[in-house]
């Protein structure tokens, strides 16, 4: 390397330094510029919806924070994009615009566009707009009031006065009225005090004062002054509500102080429930004031100290409902929803039955429960469900770290109502997470309700799962109610996979309730589509087993052919077979031919299949012509006794 | 000279290194250099104040569109510090759009201390925040979705945290679809996301959302939200390659192939009929070849209904009444009128049944008047009932006035069974607008109204005000009937509501056979206090 002169160094110092100063300026900010342009391709990337690729750097990274910074970035520069258009539309442009935005599935990414749109759309043309989503999008239309009245609440108001018929006038200055409540509730005062009272809904007042109370408690108190009755009960309210949460020792006061009873109780009911919720006791020492006054606004307290109790003390909560809360659907509800999964994160299952057991709060029917679907299948709600309400199983005993061991100490003696209750959910647990264990302790329990509560659970961890195997393994202890659940599950499988029910029901001991039901349901099924080779199979089955098959596929034949079905009928020689495929016929044609419904029903012999089909027939036809339906009957040769039956079973069939 | 060699061998990088840290930073939000937005040295209260006049000068700005740039500069730019202070003060604002930037922008520059500060709020303050409770595990599952979705167990039974499992289900699957619908399927919890899948998740890559969702198993998607979404990925994947998604469907079992048949060969359809009934007629007879039929009716119908109706006729057997219900439907779309008349067409039978019920339903959204009228001209061997039904409903719901007016003057004959359902109200208004107005009208639809609005009353209704009500009844008869009614539901839900109807009500209301019964009930029951069954006992002597 050639040595530098050295009097050339002044002139390298003097040029270089500052010379250098430039080159980092400039690298800098091409740096900057970089990793701009990065990101702005990240935002194309993220918002073209392609995978973002991020450089080889992302991709050392990790998927996981390109995928992170991609969704980031995209929820902001993809409303600066809606910006820009928005900016750049004309008047004219903003409808096409609009329904542009509405069909943004992601109602968070779509609010902010629609605002802005609807913002500018009111400042340009807010008759226009009202009426294209009075037209297109009418539930809408309270979102362009609120930003026009936000914008100018005097023309808005003005404008809801002349829209249209009274009615019209009404629904439209109501909305208004809703949402300036919550933009500016003194403009909302102001144009209340005009307002007739079905433009007024009491929410609206509500929402006023609470907005109100927010920055001025004081100047609320005032406004509450000037207002009638119906107003000031609901402003009470609302600002109650609203005070007590920053300065519920002051707000109590106020309300306690009010002369008129109603809107006392209506104020003491916001505060002591505000209150309650961090400071129940001292709500609880002031119940005493309330009264029951017929107009007073606002819920019952009791149901917000509920709230309060249990996020500290959960048997506080308890004690407290038990005590207070008399109403059963109320009670149910509170302890499911506020009382139990508290409790069950604190204490073993066992020591929550005894306590639900003190407390007299479980009926001897709660327990893990089915809810059916028409088409058959089914979903179990996990864990608690106390009457109407359910609680997740999972947030329940989410941590219990050995269910088995926990239902084994809860079935172990004679259990209580709210014992069976536990061990219920409980098993539900354990079959979830070891449902091999759970399994193997049913095949070895004894029969009884421990027993029953295994049964259940695993059913309905068969029925999940569309699980035939488990269901083959459980379905000799199933109880009448579950049965229904089990059948639901068989035909559900057999629906879409004939075959395969019909496999199953061949591995089944005959005596098996779930051989029948997979059989008739896989052939109804697979009669719908290829009756022929339904038949055939139908034909190679013992005697004995033929005429429900036989059944089953005249009713599936009927559904799409009942002229086709009755001359197979007719083909066939008189015996069980020919009975059952008649009645099969029945509940198709007696809808519409009840006469022929009625030749064919004579025309079986065994008298069982013909009861129930004559039964069938006029409980159908009762739901179009009761009258020519009870007057056939009576007319009919039957015994007087199986005609009582008959019409009890017409009256007990709702029409629809 | 020896001092200047040290001098430009430091001052050269020097020089750069001051030079680079000098450089402006990229105009943007990303890019742009972080501005502090509250002086560290005002107190709190003064800095809460500013980001109130802030925001309140965003609100007010003369042009939308500038304020909302102004917005989304302040958050992108804010760190999780001043974030806190914009998030409460839009909240005292009630500025729910700040807010949500605000909880957006904090969600995803710290998560963790976002969710430590929502669990400092009053439970029911967080109660009316569950949509940010939402915007945070939703944003925060992109970054960590384990971590999050474990927090969100956690959340979720907290005040304003319901659904947040949900939420980070919702954000996973919008980066890998595979890990997001596993976790649901792990979960066995369908019900999570509560808001449909977002078309531009399903939209990125349909093939690969179809392949990833078809783990929860064909029986479950039904629950959730998941079902639409799915559909249209199936059909997107069709569009664009039909012969890939012909190919998967192919491998799928059963259960599936028949919820899957029917999206392809109905998209195909809308292309190429010919190329759909092809595929239709080479497969076996099945159940997922029944589904199929009806998706591609529907698409053919709209171009040809006669042969679609042969076709109908010719092929379709166990589906046939669903392939009829779509025949009608696509032909509906093109005009109600000529769906009508074209409805006699079709052979009497359960498929015509379900024809009628799916047209009943179309014709009620557009026009229910029309609906109703056009049920009442059918001929009477057709079965009606079902579609009058649900006609009737959705009229009720929609126009209750000119629905009270067809309940007072229709012959009984053209009453559903169920009419004063489809239109009881909860309110205590209306409930009493309803009994008076039912109480003029002839005994036999009178007393099914009464035993409605008295079905409803005896769950949100005081005792006195259900006195008011029964006072409202015209005759003794009546009002002892809806008494007992009252009565009975309310010592199975509320004993001491019970106890005071029963303390209101006049001697002789209930006869002693009811009282009887009652009593026998009480005695039975195994979860009233003792008190209080000793008071219902009392008072049902």
């Amino acid at each position: 390397m050639p040595a530098v002169p050295s009097s050339l160094l002044p002139w390298i110092a003097a040029v270089g330094i500052p010379a250098s100063i430039a080159a980092g300026y400039y690298a800098g900010k091409a740096g900057e510029n970089r990793k701009e342009t990065e990101i702005d391709n990240m935002r194309i990337q993220a918002d073209s919806g392609l995978p973002v690729p991020g450089g080889s750097k992302a991709r050392e990274a990790g998927a996981k924070t390109a995928a992170a910074t991609a969704a980031e970035v995209a929820v902001f520069s993809r409303q600066r994009e809606w910006l820009k258009r928005i900016e750049k539309a004309e008047a004219d442009e903003l409808p096409a615009l609009f329904k542009e935005i509405m069909d943004i599935s992601d109602q968070y990414q779509r609010r902010a566009p629609r605002e802005i749109l609807l913002q500018k759309w009111v400042r340009l043309d807010a008759a226009g707009c009202l009426e294209y989503l009075e037209k297109n999008e009418s539930g809408i239309r309270s979102h362009a009031l609120a930003a026009w009245a936000r914008h100018d609440a005097g023309a808005a108001y003005a404008w809801t006065q002349t829209a249209g018929d009274a009615g019209k006038v009404n629904e439209l200055t109501r909305m208004l009225l809703e949402q300036l409540a919550s933009v500016d509730p003194k403009k909302f005062l102001a144009l209340a005090a005009s307002a007739k009272e079905e433009q007024l809904p009491g929410e609206a007042i509500q929402t006023a004062f609470r907005k109100f109370a927010k920055s001025d408690p004081a100047g609320a108190v005032e406004a509450l002054k000037s207002l009638g009755d119906k107003a000031r009960n609901n402003g009470s309210w609302g600002l109650g509500v609203e005070w007590a949460r920053t300065n519920p020792g002051a707000a109590f006061e106020w309300a306690k102080g009010i002369t008129n009873s109603v809107e006392r109780q209506s104020a003491l009911r916001g505060v002591l429930g505000s209150w309650a919720r961090t400071d129940p006791e001292s709500a609880i020492a002031q119940l005493g004031l309330l009264e029951k006054v017929q107009d007073a606004k606002g819920q019952d307290p009791k149901y917000a100290i509920v709230q309060g109790l249990a996020a500290k003390d959960p048997r506080k909560a308890l004690d407290f409902i038990s005590e207070n809360i008399t109403n059963e659907q109320e009670r149910m509800g509170l302890v499911g929803g506020q009382v139990i999964s508290k409790l069950a994160g604190t204490m073993k299952p066992a020591e929550l039955a005894a306590l639900l057991d003190k407390a007299k709060i479980v009926k001897e029917t709660g327990g893990p429960a089915f809810i059916e679907y028409e088409d058959g299948r089914i979903y179990r709600n996990q864990g608690f469900d106390l009457n109407m309400t359910m609680v997740s199983g999972g947030s329940v005993f989410q941590d219990l770290a050995d269910p088995g061991a926990s239902f084994r100490e809860l079935t172990a003696g004679t259990m209580s109502a709210a014992g069976k209750f536990t061990a219920a959910a409980v098993a539900g647990q354990w079959v979830e997470k070891n449902p091999a264990g759970a399994l193997a302790a049913y095949e070895t329990t004894a029969s009884g309700p421990s027993k029953d509560m295994l049964n259940m659970a695993l059913l309905s961890r068969a029925a999940g799962e569309n699980d035939l195997g488990l269901l083959a393994k459980i379905e000799g202890g199933l109880s009448k109610d579950a049965r229904g659940n089990a059948d639901d599950t068989i035909r559900n499988i057999a629906r879409t996979d004939p075959a395969k029910a019909l496999a199953w029901a061949d591995q089944l001991p005959p005596e098996s309730k779930s051989v029948s039901v997979a059989r008739t349901a896989a052939l109804g099924a697979w009669a719908s589509y290829d009756t022929g080779n339904a038949l055939a199979y139908a034909d190679q089955r013992p005697a004995a087993d033929q005429p429900e098959l036989y059944n089953a596929i005249s009713r599936s034949w009927a559904n799409s052919d009942s002229y086709g079905n009755s001359e197979w009928v007719a083909s066939l020689p008189e015996g069980p077979n020919r009975d059952q495929a008649a009645a099969g016929l029945i509940p198709q044609l007696a809808a519409r031919e009840p006469q022929s419904a009625m030749a064919w029903t004579r025309s079986i012999q065994d008298p069982a299949v013909q009861e129930a089909s004559y039964t069938s027939l006029f409980q159908t036809w009762s739901r179009r012509d009761k009258a020519a339906a009870l007057q056939a009957l009576h007319a009919e040769t039957l015994p007087p006794e199986t005609k009582t039956k008959i019409e009890a079973a017409m009256k007990t069939r709702s029409p629809f | 000279m020896k001092i200047l060699l040290p001098v430009v061998c430091l001052g050269i990088p020097l020089g750069f290194a001051l030079g680079y840290s000098f450089a402006p930073p990229a105009t943007g939000s990303a890019g742009a250099g972080r501005k502090v937005l509250f002086d560290s040295k005002s107190s709190s209260a003064a800095q809460a104040a500013q980001a109130v006049k802030m925001l309140e000068e965003i609100r007010t700005a003369s042009n939308p569109v500038t304020g909302r740039r102004s917005l989304l500069d302040l958050v992108e730019n804010a760190d999780a510090g001043e974030l806190e202070r914009l998030f409460s003060a839009a909240r005292l604002s009630d500025d729910v759009s700040a807010r949500n930037a605000a909880a957006q922008r904090w969600a995803e520059v710290d998560p963790a201390g976002f969710y430590s500060h929502l669990k400092t709020l009053r439970p029911d303050e967080m109660e009316e925040l569950n949509e940010v409770a939402t915007i945070l595990f939703r944003t925060w599952a992109h970054r960590d979705p384990e971590k999050s979705f474990a927090e969100a167990k956690k959340a979720e039974s907290l005040p304003g945290f319901s659904g947040v499992r949900g939420a980070v289900v919702s954000g996973l699957l919008e980066d890998n679809p595979e890990k997001g619908f596993a976790m649901m399927a792990t979960e066995k919890n369908y019900w999570m996301i509560s808001n449909p899948i977002k078309k531009s998740v399903w939209e990125k890559d349909p093939a690969r959302f179809a392949k990833a969702a078809a783990v929860l198993g064909e029986q479950n998607f039904w629950y959730g939200n998941v079902s639409g979404p799915y559909s249209d990925a199936i059909s997107a994947w069709a569009a664009k390659d039909f012969a890939g998604s012909l190919e998967w469907a192919k491998s799928l079992k059963k259960e599936m192939r028949a919820f899957v048949m029917p999206k392809l060969l109905g998209k195909l359809a809308e292309t190429d009929p010919a190329q759909a009934l092809s595929i239709f007629a080479s497969l076996e007879p099945s159940p997922e070849r029944e589904a199929a039929g009806p998706a591609l009716v529907s698409q053919w119908a709209k171009k040809d209904p006669q042969a679609a109706l042969d076709w109908i006729e010719e092929t379709m057997t166990g589906g046939r009444g669903q392939a009829y219900t779509a025949w009608i439907s696509a032909i509906a779309d093109g005009g109600l009128d000529k769906a009508a008349e074209l409805l006699q067409s079709l052979p009497e039978g359960n498929g015509r049944d379900q024809a009628v019920r799916g047209l009943a339903m179309k014709w009620a959204e557009k026009d229910t008047a029309g609906a109703v009228n056009w049920i009442k001209a059918m001929p009477e061997e057709s079965d009606r009932r079902d579609a009058y039904g649900y006609v009737l409903g959705r009229w009720a719901m929609k126009d209750q006035n000119g629905y009270k007016n067809f309940i007072a003057t229709a012959p009984m004959g053209e009453l559903p069974e169920n009419y004063p359902y489809y239109f009881t109200s909860g309110d205590r208004e209306a409930q009493g607008k309803q009994v008076t107005w039912a109480a003029a009208l002839p005994e036999d639809r009178r007393d099914k109204i009464f035993e409605s609005v008295f079905h409803t009353a005896a769950w949100n209704r005081k005792p006195a005000e259900i006195m008011e009500l029964l006072n409202e009844a015209p005759d003794q008869k009546l009002r002892a009937t809806v008494a007992a009614q009252t009565v009975g539901n309310l010592i199975q839900e509320d004993a001491t509501r019970a106890q005071e109807l029963l303390g209101l009500l006049p001697a002789g209301t209930l006869s002693a056979e009811r009282r009887g019964e009652f009593r026998k009930s009480v005695e039975k029951s195994g979860n009233l206090p003792d008190a209080v069954k000793q008071g219902l006992l009392q008072k049902l002597q």
